[in-house]
Formats: structure tokens, C-alpha cells, sequence
């Protein structure tokens, strides 16, 4: 039996496709492997469909970091979903940290459905990584207070 | 490149032809030079041709008002033209509607554009809370008229999605939060389309500096992609090639 | 009523001590005066800021929300807060837009605001581009527009003009570094003559009578003017974000979940979604219905419902307008018709 992996007390957002990383991660589920307790899975039909406008909700809900996940190129279930996310994401990951986003706090991966002990993997190193960098101290939503 | 004469003896042309019933152009009214609608032979004295205005004409190829009077006429620097194709390219615009009065450029931007290159550089330089902090103090001014957004012509979404409540994208209180979405937001929307012409910073009355996001984009944009295609938009097309190095 | 002001001479170094003071005390001080952007200069916004937090719920049952504050306190609020530098067109904004949100059911948001400040103007040494304040302000009213009017009376002295006795309340003991001279009255009327009367850079040729616009505006609802004027409009809320007597808000609720707070924003009749229905029709469809309506609002709406013109010729609009709207310019375009009102 694996050791529990303690939660690290911070909140991932995972922004995942369904056919591939979704599935991965029920794999990781029914294999009963251990992962950290800190991640918040958020399916899609597609990479394709995930809006960089999510990852600003996901900071602004208090996400301390972001997975976006997706099916390993070629093996998009709708052909080529995956690719046009890979171009989104070159440009606005650059977008994030010219904005003052730390870069360390987003990350992309491709996780397929038979990839569960990857998916299990991939939490755990960012859950650690990020729990050494802390909380995320995002912008207050406060009114112009005069 | 056509002399002042020829343009204003083109667009005469026009209107006696009946071939349009507008021209959109610049004049200048007591020294500053902005948009004119000229509807009449009579006024075709107005137009100023030496282009020197800092707004996007095409801009008002999006209005209502503007669309019945299809098709006109603009006189067009390579800024209009570019916004234009890109129009075209995403089919907003179809090519027999507007014609195009081509004019000398005198708009010089590459004094600015060197100006931006720069800043750009030093803030890629600064950490990242320091970058933050910069975009902080710019983004606590923002009072979300959304003039950046109505002076962009490829800004045409008949319903932005800053305007949305029911769910609500983007929170419309003028809070750094909301401020920071909404700036992120439309600067992702114009990565690889917009055209650089900096009518959104013109406009903007709390003097931000809008600019280096969008160029800051398209150099990325071009550096992972290649230039524009005019064609296609580069972030509707893929390669199997693009850049992987970053996934996990 | 007549208002019988006091004049006083006070060294610019006690008034940098008077300000530290109250900081001490834990009021606040805030400076106009310095080199802020047109837009930061109006003080609007520090009455009826941009955003305002209304109240905050929590939902904690089917159908029940805990709601703070849920009660508005009426008491008169004791002055905390000291505004110094601002125009004298926007203070007397303050006064324009006070019937709003002080008549009817009274909004606490503003007037517990407007009570608990002092507003200190500048006279400005001259006209701005597109300043036309001696056309619309009363000159009567140009006097007493703040609570306090400064003007420089040398290099390390400024003369005060103070309207009422609220300043002395508020600097208590420190209100005695203001020496009282009521000689300088014959400055100040110098001066408000000088400004009033003095030239706009830009040289407006024509403004009209007010009730000569009002008539006319009122007369041609139907005609195609507006279009013709308002064609470069791009609707944007630049002129009325920064208008100092605009004050249209929305109301929102904003949440996380099951918390949430309701927010007072400023909001703007150029936008093009300002009038949508549910129903999907919009009165206000196209811009120039929407010019018609603010030119309305502000010469003649406002004037039947408060007895004030709801602008104040800071020239805001024309100075910051991206697309060249210019009011003034319209108006000159229809003098003629306007004056055979």
C-alpha cells in the first residue's frame, strides 16, 4: 500500500481534457494510487476549449497554481484540438509572466489515458513545487477606497 | 503613391459617379487632426491628406450607422489597410465594400516603436513581482471606459465578453482585479492580429501603456509562428512542428 | 442668501504643518494640486468613486443570505477629510450633482462623503483648451463654488477666501495660522474677474444662451443632427467617466461562490448596451440617439427637474475625447438655428 501523500495545504486548479488526462487521472483513481489532495480537476472535451480567461478566473478563485492537460499530440480525439492549444498556450504563457504572473505556477503537460501513474506523478512534483513557493498572493478584488 | 490632387480628383470621381455615398477621412479642425464623414462634393475640401491623425479610421467600419453606407471610400494609410485585410480575413468585411483611397504616410512610428522596444526589454529584465508591481500601478488607474476597446477595429464582437453577467467572465467594477482581467483578456484577443497602430493607447485617458502588451505579443507571435498570414490567423492554424518544449 | 465670506493670508509652511497635523489625528489630507492627469485632477471620483462596495451577503441557507451593512446610518458624519487643490468647475460639480443623491431617498454613499469633507479649490491661473466655465457657471456661484478658495498671494504665501465656518471647526487651534485680512476680498474679486473673463486658448467664437440650446435641443428630438454630429462618437464612456457632473451608476452583484458583495459602478449612456431591454430591443439603438440623449439630459432634463445645467465647461469631454467629438463645435455648427429660438 502506498503512503498517504499529505495534502500541502494548497489549492491546484486542473484544467484537463476529457478523453485523455481525465481518464488518466480516474485511472491513477482506480489503480489506488496516491497523489496530493491539493488538486481540483475541471474536465473539458478538449484542450482546444480551455480559454486563458480560466487561468485568470482560477487565480482569482484563489488557485495557487495551474495544470492545463491535454492529449499527447496526435491522439486528439477531435484531430487537432491538442495542436491549437499548444500554439495558444506558447503565446499567452508569455502573456502570463509579462503581466508579473510567476511561471512556476503554470504548467502544461500531456497525460494520456493510460498514463495514470504520470498523472499521479505530475501532482505531486507541482504540488511540492509550489508549496515550497507559497501561497499565491494574487491581486485583492478591494474598491477604490478613499 | 498618389499625389493630394489625384486623391481628391479620385474621390470627387467617386461621388459624381455615384459609386459611394461616404468617404471616411481625416481633417484637422483647428490643429488636431481626427476622422471626418464627408458626404458631399461640396466638403471633399475638409479632408487633410497628410494622415497624420493617431486613431484607426477602420474602426467605423463596425458601427451600424457606418455599414448602411456601404460601399464607401477611405482614405487608407498602411494602418487602415492592414486592419482591413485582417477584417476581410476574418470575414467582418467584404472587399467590395469599402474602396481604398491610398495616401502618403507621414505618420512616423518608429521613434515610438523603438521607445517601446525598450521598456519591453527592461521589464522582461525585472522579476516578476516587480513586473507586477508595474502593471499594478498602471491597472489602478484603468476606469474600464473601455475606450482601448472602442477605438480597435478588430475589437467587433457585438457583445464583449467584459459585458456578459450571466456568467460573468470578467467583473465590470473598475477593481485592480477586474482591471487586470479585462487588460489580459483583450490583449490575449489580439495576439498575432493586432496591427500595431496604437489607436488604443491614444485613446486611453488614464495614459496606460496598452501597447507593450500587444507588441510584446506579436513579437512572440512571430518569433514562434512567422509573420501574419494574410491568409490565415496564426493562432487558428497548427504545425506538428510548433514548440512542445514546455509540456510536461 | 447671502454668503459673507472671510478672507485670510496664510504661509504655505503652516499649511504644510496644519496638513501634518490632521494626518496625526489620523484624518486625511489629499493633494490635487500637483501634476496629476486631467483625469486624476476631478475630484468626482473621491465622492463617487469609480467602484463602490454597496454591502456584502453571504448565503448560508436556501432562500437566506446574511447581509452587511444592513443598515445605512444616517448620522451626520463628523469631517475626516480634507480636499486641497481641486478646480473650482469641479467643485461646484459637487454642488450640481448633490440634488441627486441628496433629494429623494437620500444616497448615504455620497452625502456621508460630501459631509465629512472639506474641499479646498485652486484658482486656476487660466483657461484650459476647451474651458468654457464662465459660460455655463453663474458668476455668483464661481465665488463660493468650495468651502475654501486659495489663490497665491507670493512665492511662500497663499490668500484664502472661506465660504462657510466648517474649516474652522476642522482645524481647531491650527485654524489660527490663518490670519484674517479682508482686504484681500478686492484680490480675490480681481482675480475670479481675470479667470472668468479671460480668454480660452482655443478662442470660442459662439456659445449659446442656455435656454436658446434648451429649446432648440427639445425641438429637434427628431431631426438627423445628432447622426451627423455624433458620426465620430466611437461610444466609449471617456467624456462620461470624466465628466465631473455625470454620475449614472449600475448596480452588480459580484460573488465567489456563496459570498458576494453588491458594488455601485459608474456606468455611461454612450455605451451601446446602456438601454437594452430584456426583451432585446434597445430604444437608444444608434449613437446619435445616444448624443441626443446626453446633450438633453444636461440642458434641458436636468434644468426642469433641478433648476441647474448639468455641466460645469471644464471641457473634459472635448480635451479627452479619442475621436474628436467636439460640443462646442456642434453648437457653432447650429447657431443659427439655435439663436432664432
Amino acid at each position: 500500500m502506498q503512503e498517504s501523500i499529505p495534502s500541502q495545504k494548497i489549492k491546484i486548479f486542473a484544467f484537463v481534457c476529457n478523453w485523455c488526462t481525465y481518464a488518466g487521472a480516474d485511472l491513477a483513481g482506480t489503480a489506488r494510487m496516491h497523489y496530493a489532495a491539493d488538486v481540483r480537476i475541471i474536465r473539458h472535451t478538449c484542450t482546444g476549449r480551455i480559454d486563458p480567461l480560466f487561468l485568470i478566473k482560477a487565480f482569482e478563485n484563489g488557485a495557487d497554481a495551474v495544470i492545463v492537460s491535454g492529449c499527447h499530440p496526435n491522439d486528439c480525439h477531435y484531430n487537432e484540438g491538442n495542436y491549437l492549444a499548444r500554439r495558444r498556450w506558447a503565446v499567452v504563457r508569455k502573456l502570463f509572466a509579462f503581466m508579473g504572473i510567476d511561471d512556476k505556477r503554470i504548467h502544461f503537460s500531456w497525460v494520456s489515458a493510460a498514463e495514470g501513474a504520470k498523472w499521479a506523478q505530475l501532482v505531486n512534483d507541482v504540488a511540492a513545487k509550489v508549496a515550497q513557493l507559497g501561497p499565491m498572493k494574487y491581486l485583492d478584488s478591494c474598491e477604490v477606497d478613499l | 503613391m498618389k499625389t493630394i490632387e489625384q486623391q481628391k480628383a479620385e474621390i470627387v470621381h467617386l461621388f459624381e459617379q455615384k459609386k459611394i455615398s461616404m468617404v471616411v477621412a481625416f481633417e484637422n479642425y483647428r490643429g488636431i487632426v481626427r476622422p471626418v464623414f464627408v458626404k458631399d462634393i461640396k466638403d471633399v475640401e475638409k479632408i487633410s491628406f497628410d494622415m497624420s491623425g493617431k486613431q484607426n479610421l477602420a474602426t467605423y467600419l463596425k458601427r451600424a450607422e457606418i455599414k448602411k453606407q456601404f460601399p464607401l471610400a477611405m482614405v487608407v494609410r498602411p494602418t487602415e489597410k492592414s486592419s482591413i485585410a485582417l477584417l476581410i480575413k476574418e470575414n467582418q468585411l467584404k472587399v467590395e465594400d469599402v474602396l481604398l483611397i491610398e495616401s502618403m504616410v507621414s505618420q512616423d512610428q518608429i521613434e515610438w516603436k523603438k521607445a517601446q522596444d525598450i521598456e519591453i526589454d527592461r521589464l522582461w529584465k525585472m522579476s516578476f513581482s516587480e513586473r507586477m508591481d508595474f502593471w499594478k500601478k498602471n491597472f489602478q488607474n484603468c476606469i474600464r471606459c473601455y475606450a482601448c476597446r472602442q477605438s480597435c477595429p478588430h475589437c467587433y464582437c457585438q457583445y464583449c465578453k467584459a459585458d456578459k453577467n450571466q456568467p460573468t467572465w470578467v467583473e465590470r467594477s473598475a477593481h485592480l482585479q477586474g482591471n487586470f482581467s479585462w487588460n489580459f483578456l483583450r490583449a490575449f484577443h489580439q495576439a498575432g492580429r493586432c496591427i500595431e497602430c496604437g489607436a488604443c493607447e491614444n485613446a486611453c485617458p488614464a495614459n496606460i501603456p496598452l501597447m507593450l502588451l500587444n507588441r510584446m505579443q506579436n513579437k512572440i507571435t512571430a518569433e514562434s509562428f512567422g509573420e501574419s498570414d494574410p491568409k490565415k490567423y496564426l493562432l487558428s492554424d497548427w504545425s506538428k512542428d510548433d514548440d512542445n518544449s514546455f509540456f510536461l | 442668501m447671502t454668503i459673507t465670506a472671510s478672507f485670510y493670508k496664510i504661509t504655505k509652511s503652516s499649511l504644510a504643518t496644519l496638513f501634518a497635523e490632521q494626518k496625526q489625528k489620523g484624518n486625511t489630507i489629499i493633494d490635487l494640486s500637483g501634476n496629476g492627469s486631467d483625469l486624476s485632477k476631478s475630484c468626482k471620483a473621491l465622492f463617487f468613486p469609480a467602484t463602490e462596495k454597496v454591502l456584502e451577503y453571504k448565503i448560508v441557507d436556501k432562500g437566506v443570505a446574511e447581509v452587511k451593512p444592513d443598515n445605512f446610518n444616517d448620522e451626520t458624519k463628523a469631517v475626516n477629510r480634507f480636499i486641497f487643490g481641486a478646480n473650482i468647475c469641479d467643485a461646484y460639480a459637487l454642488k450640481v450633482v448633490g440634488p441627486v443623491f441628496g433629494e429623494g431617498p437620500v444616497d448615504r454613499f455620497f452625502i456621508n462623503k460630501r459631509e465629512a469633507t472639506i474641499v479646498a479649490a485652486i484658482l486656476c491661473d487660466n483657461k484650459k483648451n476647451a474651458c468654457f466655465c464662465d459660460q455655463i457657471i453663474p458668476r455668483s456661484d464661481y465665488s463660493n463654488a468650495a468651502d475654501l478658495v486659495f489663490t497665491e498671494f507670493d512665492e511662500n504665501s497663499w490668500a484664502v477666501r472661506s465660504n462657510n465656518n466648517r474649516s474652522i471647526d476642522f482645524f481647531g487651534n491650527g485654524f489660527l495660522h490663518f490670519i484674517e485680512d479682508n482686504t484681500l476680498k478686492e484680490l480675490f474679486d480681481k482675480k475670479e474677474e481675470k479667470l472668468f473673463n479671460s480668454e480660452n486658448p482655443e478662442e470660442i467664437n459662439y456659445f449659446p444662451k442656455l435656454e436658446a440650446l434648451k429649446k432648440f435641443i427639445e425641438k429637434n428630438f427628431n431631426s438627423e443632427i445628432f447622426n451627423d454630429a455624433s458620426m465620430n462618437c466611437i461610444g466609449c464612456a471617456t467624456c462620461t467617466y470624466s465628466c465631473p457632473t455625470c454620475h449614472c451608476f449600475d448596480i452588480v452583484d459580484e460573488k465567489k461562490y456563496y459570498n458576494g458583495e453588491r458594488r455601485k459602478n459608474w456606468d455611461s449612456c454612450a455605451f451601446s448596451l446602456f438601454t437594452l431591454h430584456a426583451s432585446g430591443h434597445n430604444p437608444r439603438e444608434y449613437q446619435g440617439q445616444r448624443w441626443r440623449q446626453r446633450l438633453l439630459h444636461k440642458f434641458s432634463i436636468y434644468k426642469d427637474r433641478f433648476d441647474k445645467i448639468a455641466c460645469v465647461g471644464c471641457g473634459r469631454c472635448i480635451r479627452l475625447c479619442p475621436a474628436g467629438v467636439n460640443m462646442l463645435e456642434m453648437f457653432e455648427k447650429w447657431k443659427i438655428s439655435i439663436d432664432h429660438m
